[in-house]
């Protein structure tokens, strides 16, 4: 059809489209007024049009999936699949083939078993192999193969391990015996591999000796545990087509030497299989060759089902009886007359291996198995080097061997974290994609300016910026199917949830939320998106005085419902995170900053259940993906560091700790194999301003007191001598003290625990005050200035911090949330009872030169520095330009007050208030802005008036690392 | 294959946004070999289904190959407008290859799944490269809207971006573009049997 009649078609298919199905015929003999051609077109296209279902209307992924799935070419040197490039082929298993990789995000060597496409066409097959290969890639043992990875690209499903050099067993024993040595040695460590294995409920059901390999220094590695299952003949439950096909074309079939009796009759089998088949592979190195060999497969299959074994005594007389019964009971043809256990076997192993000295007499059960190394030729075989050396020199040999130290065995690989991203400033708050591919973060820019959501895939890329606001967008949370991303944008008056297309597009305002206060420890972190996607979760509250509560807010119609309810006075319920099956929700209760502990509760509602007992900082969690677990920042020992802990209870344990710096934030992918967390260095140094110079004049401040880590909070002693202050330069948070020029600093505590702050000088200078937390939540403690041990002032479960002392050295104020709300407490310096000194609310306080007044705040959320007469009395507000979030940065002097200040954030400097005039005046700017999530802790003005010490920011930076093969 | 940079491929996209012509002409071989790569070692993705969805190879070659801060969002429907053009010409070149196997022809080519459904996608989409090209004499839009929405699974948005036409033209135009190619499917089946 030429265009201009198709032009004339296309506008009168238009028209009739428009019009109403009654009214068409009427409309197309108006239209086509005789032309018959025209009227036979339009009716064709308009019937076509009413009917349903060519393919074109349904998603073209099937068909594209198709195309691109149903091609197995052998990939070629240089190819990639998923993010493994082929350096070469490094052998033809029964299940696929196997090459040499590179890993091109970590630049490692990895083995890649690639499978047949087959196996994914059978989705029951294909879920059955990452089933059993994702369990196997929980095996952490250091002579079980590491899976690394168990994927799929659009060719194969494979299975990326680690690259072990060596030979198989196979390859070592050539028909020949192994010395006594090295056949204990691998014969102990692949029975260690198999009963951790066996502990986990994982059976090899294919042990056999080239499946196991053995590096240049003796180690061995077994390999390919989990995928026997599926070319197993005897697992006949829910055999499908493809499945039965893949085991018949017979290369999958196994080999039918090492097979169980029960295995060859096609029974179940239990872990007593692959301790006979372990036997086997201990007569193999002990005799030269397999118990059971016939010409076909099934007369194989047949001897093992029905005859004995010749003893392995037999080939070699060098044999110790005791292994040729430990043999021999492996060999046992009914399950229930051998070992019953990997254990039990690995026992007598090991009376054999102390019986001939491999072993020290004293071996206990889980000393090292000492590796033998077999990279000598000359050394490996009984037969081969009783030929050509003559038994003298084989003794000596041996004992060459036998007197190696014992090496101590390697722990499993740790998880290890890379860069994920390392930009200039500040990356925080990163969230995976549902498909593991991206990471959403916020990140304040090159400039350093302005938080906005960013997005960017794992592998690869530069990130793709997704909001521009000039407010501070972070949290992002993905939607489950990743169409959007919901997060949260923060402004000085209000903070809001948003939803936006992932891959841009215009916002959408779900709901006002209460606002954040500044700073990542005050409580109303967190949002999450619920695995139905119905729902957002996010800590929120109606007023300043309430604890935050977790609400669920609906995408739909944005209607909020608390679904938690946090004591009142604590701050409340944080960083929620559901499960990934959505039925639970997982959050941190907050009672005070860094007082914290993990609690689940039933998404729906309903009352929480307590999961950590710590009272400590424990918080940003998620999810494992298996929905098992949950893993949470705490700190717990010490620096902050990623835990895990059941979720059904029990004790957290170590994930991985970055020693030297803060953990902020984790997410881990839907996938389970890739966690994603920040973390953050900070340089915080103290500086000195003058204050009053001679002659009118006043030089610049300089850095007094400095490490590449955080040094805060520095008091001057009474005399003006020495500064005590806070520093974590010895790898954990502990009270310093140095002379008045910064010089000769000494460490005061040796808690090595969490955070220990805010050091107080006695008025007569010889003891200083703090807070600490030896058991999680915080109480004051007394030291020597000279150092020594630490003297414990309070013991109340409550969180109480900021110690100050009265001007006669008699009391103690400190802050406490003892009765519910944080309040100004006092204590005898000595000890005793404990008195509450305000009723509306109290911080950090100071007692005034006379001693007759203190001086207090309110803590953050509230603005200005009160009084109150110590005796008791009215309190009166002093002044109230003092800015929430910089609550502690303020100091009493005889003529007033200095202070940080941040109304203008662009602008902070110190401020003077004046007690006489009754104005503020600014009397020192500062160089750096302050980071809401520091906090600069603790001004103090030198005894004769002329100096101010101040804690600066000097360098910050939060970067997102990637855990690949998390576990 | 050398691997373009970001910033090569979004002087490309922002250039070629302002009207040049040669832009595009270098572009698309680096895209097209980005597509093809990436198609051929794309992770499945395991909690979404078993499906190869060109719209997630499309946009994350785009986020492999672009600039983000470089360029505008428009570029970006730009870029899979061209995209879902190459998209098509890959997913053809496929079928036609597959076509030619299964009739014996020398590429060797191993299909271990041989699933009825297959070949007989297989058959549609070389059908619908040519009845769209047929379309594409008449009327390029409508054709360039179902290249977009079969091959690069672009929404209703962002096509009404690449054309520069408001979003319901665009479905006006899918419409008959779709009663359009219904019929001339199946006169085309037709024909064969």
């Amino acid at each position: 059809m030429k265009p201009e009649r198709w032009k004339q078609v296309d506008e009168l298919l238009e028209a009739a489209l428009d019009c109403p199905a009654t009214e068409r015929a009427a409309f197309l003999d108006r239209a086509c007024s005789g032309d018959e051609e025209l009227r036979r077109e339009l009716e064709s296209l308009l019937i076509s049009d009413g009917e349903k279902g060519v393919f074109i209307e349904s998603h073209p992924a099937g068909v594209a999936a198709d195309l691109f799935t149903d091609k197995l070419p052998k990939p070629g040197k240089g190819e990639r699949i998923a993010h493994y490039e082929v350096l070469g082929q490094i052998g033809s298993g029964g299940m696929g083939d196997v090459y040499l990789t590179r890993d091109t995000r970590l630049g490692r060597k990895v083995a890649l078993k690639l499978l047949p496409p087959s196996l994914t066409a059978d989705p029951q097959l294909k879920a059955r192999f990452f089933r059993e290969a994702q369990l196997a890639s929980a095996l952490d043992h250091p002579n079980i193969c590491t899976i690394h990875e168990v994927g799929q690209s659009s060719s194969f499903l494979f299975i990326a391990m680690q690259y072990v050099e060596g030979a198989t067993l196979k390859q070592i024993i050539e028909s020949r015996p192994l010395k006594l040595d090295a056949l204990l040695s691998i014969s102990l460590q692949a029975a260690d591999a198999l009963a951790a294995a066996h502990d986990q409920g994982i059976i090899h059901r294919d042990i056999k000796s080239t499946n196991i390999i053995i590096t240049p220094r003796g180690q061995v590695k077994v390999l390919d545990f989990g995928l026997a299952k599926l070319t197993d003949v005897s697992g006949r439950e829910g055999v499908s087509k493809a499945e039965s096909e893949l085991t018949r074309t017979g290369a999958v079939m196994g080999t039918p030497s090492y097979m169980s009796p029960e295995q060859a009759r096609g029974e179940r089998v239990d872990h007593r299989s692959d301790i006979f088949s372990l036997g086997v592979v201990i007569y193999e190195m002990a005799s030269g060759d397999v118990p059971f060999k016939r010409k076909s497969q099934a007369e194989t299959m047949n001897a093992v089902i029905n005859e004995p074994h010749t003893p392995a005594l037999e080939f070699n007389r060098e044999v110790p009886s005791a292994l040729s019964a430990t043999i021999d009971r492996a060999l046992s043809k009914d399950p229930a007359d051998r070992y019953q256990s990997m254990g039990e076997m690995l026992r007598d192993l090991r009376q054999v291996g102390r019986a001939v000295g491999l072993l020290g007499s004293s071996d206990s059960q889980g000393a090292v198995i000492p590796y033998v190394p077999l990279g000598r030729q000359s050394a490996r075989r009984w037969m081969w080097a009783m030929a050509l050396l003559g038994l003298a020199l084989l003794v000596g040999l041996g004992l060459w061997f036998s007197s190696l130290p014992p090496r101590p065995q390697p722990s499993g690989p740790p998880p290890r974290a890379i860069p994920l991203t390392s930009y200039v400033g500040m990356e925080i708050l990163p969230a995976f994609s549902p498909d593991g591919k991206q990471v959403a973060f916020s990140w304040d820019g090159e400039k350093g300016d302005n938080f906005d959501i960013y997005v960017k895939l794992v592998d690869t890329g530069t990130p793709h910026r997704l909001t521009t606001h000039l407010a501070e967008d972070s949290f992002a949370a993905w939607s489950p199917d990743g169409s959007h991303i919901a997060f949260r944008r923060h402004t000085h008056e209000s903070d809001a949830v948003y939803l936006i297309p992932s891959l841009s597009g215009p916002e959408r305002k779900l709901a006002d939320i209460f606002p954040r206060l500044m700073g990542n420890t005050v409580g109303g972190d967190g949002l999450a998106f619920s695995p139905d996607g119905k729902f957002l979760a996010v800590p929120d509250k109606d007023s300043a005085r309430e604890p935050f509560s977790i609400m669920l807010i609906s995408i739909e119609t944005g209607e909020k419902r608390k679904i938690t309810s946090p004591p009142a006075g604590s701050v409340g319920d944080n960083t929620p995170a559901f499960s990934p099956d959505g039925s639970e929700l997982a959050f941190s209760r907050m009672s005070g900053q860094g007082v914290e502990d993990i609690y689940l509760m039933p998404a729906e509602g309903g009352e929480p259940r307590r999961l950590t007992f710590d009272n400590r900082f424990n918080k940003h969690l998620d999810w494992t993906a298996d929905g098992r677990e949950i893993v949470f920042i705490s700190d717990r020992e010490g620096g902050t560091g990623l835990w895990r802990v059941s979720a059904s209870g029990g004790t957290p344990e170590p994930l991985l700790t970055a020693v030297g710096y803060n953990i902020t934030r984790l997410s881990i992918s839907r996938q389970g194999n890739r966690l994603v967390y920040t973390q953050n260095f900070v340089d915080t140094n103290i500086w000195r301003a003058e204050l009053a110079g001679t002659k009118g004049k006043v030089s610049a401040p300089t850095m007094l007191i400095s490490s590449s880590k955080d040094d805060s909070a520095p008091q001057y002693a009474p005399e003006g001598k020495r500064i005590t202050f806070r520093s974590d330069r010895s790898g954990s948070l502990e009270i310093w003290a140095c002379e008045a020029d910064g010089s000769n600093p000494v460490q005061l505590t040796n808690f090595s625990g969490p955070k220990v702050g805010s050091p107080s000088w006695s008025p007569d200078g010889r003891q200083i005050a703090f807070d600490a937390r030896p058991e999680g939540n915080p109480d004051i403690f007394v030291i020597s200035a000279e150092g020594g041990r630490p003297r414990r002032l309070t013991d109340d479960p409550a969180e109480e911090i900021a110690p100050s002392w009265s001007r006669d050295g008699r009391w103690i104020y400190f802050e406490s949330n003892r009765n519910g709300s944080m309040q100004t407490w006092k204590i005898p310096a000595e000890g005793g009872e404990a008195r509450q000194v305000t009723k509306g609310g109290g911080s950090v306080a100071y007692e005034s030169m006379d001693g007759k007044f203190l001086y207090y705040t309110k803590g953050r959320n509230v603005v200005g520095i009160w009084r109150v007469p110590v005796e008791g009395g009215e309190e009166t507000l002093v002044v109230d330009t003092h800015k929430a979030g910089y609550w502690s940065a303020w100091t009493l002097v005889e003529k007033g007050i200095y202070f940080m200040t941040a109304e203008q954030p662009a602008r902070p400097a110190i401020e003077f208030f004046s007690f006489s005039t009754g104005k503020v005046t600014e009397v020192v700017a500062l160089a750096k802005p302050f980071r809401p999530w520091t906090n600069p802790e603790g001004l103090s003005v030198s005894p004769d008036g002329r100096w101010i010490l101040y804690t600066q920011e000097d360098r910050s930076d939060t970067d997102i690392m990637l855990v690949e093969n998390f576990r | 294959m050398v691997v373009p940079s970001p910033t090569e491929v979004s002087r490309l996209l922002v250039d070629w946004g302002k009207g040049d012509r040669a832009a595009l002409d270098e572009l698309i071989p680096l895209v097209y070999d980005e597509l093809r790569s990436l198609a051929g070692r794309y992770m499945r993705r395991e909690n979404q289904g078993h499906t190869l969805q060109t719209s997630a190879l499309i946009n994350e070659a785009y986020l492999r190959l672009v600039d983000q801060k470089s360029v505008q969002w428009q570029n970006r429907a730009h870029f899979f407008g061209v995209a879902a053009q190459l998209m098509r010409r890959i997913l053809v070149d496929h079928a036609r290859s597959r076509l030619r196997a299964k009739r014996g022809g020398g590429v060797q080519m191993v299909s271990l799944v041989e699933s009825g459904a297959t070949s007989e996608e297989v058959a549609e989409v070389i059908a619908l490269d040519v009845a769209l090209k047929d379309l594409a004499e008449m009327d390029p839009r409508k054709s360039q809207i179902v290249e977009m929405k079969f091959f690069g699974g672009l929404t209703t948005e962002e096509m009404a971006e690449v054309l520069k036409v408001t979003s319901r033209t665009v479905e006006r135009e899918w419409r008959k573009a779709k009663a359009w190619l219904n019929r001339a499917l199946k006169q085309g089946a037709t024909n064969e049997a």
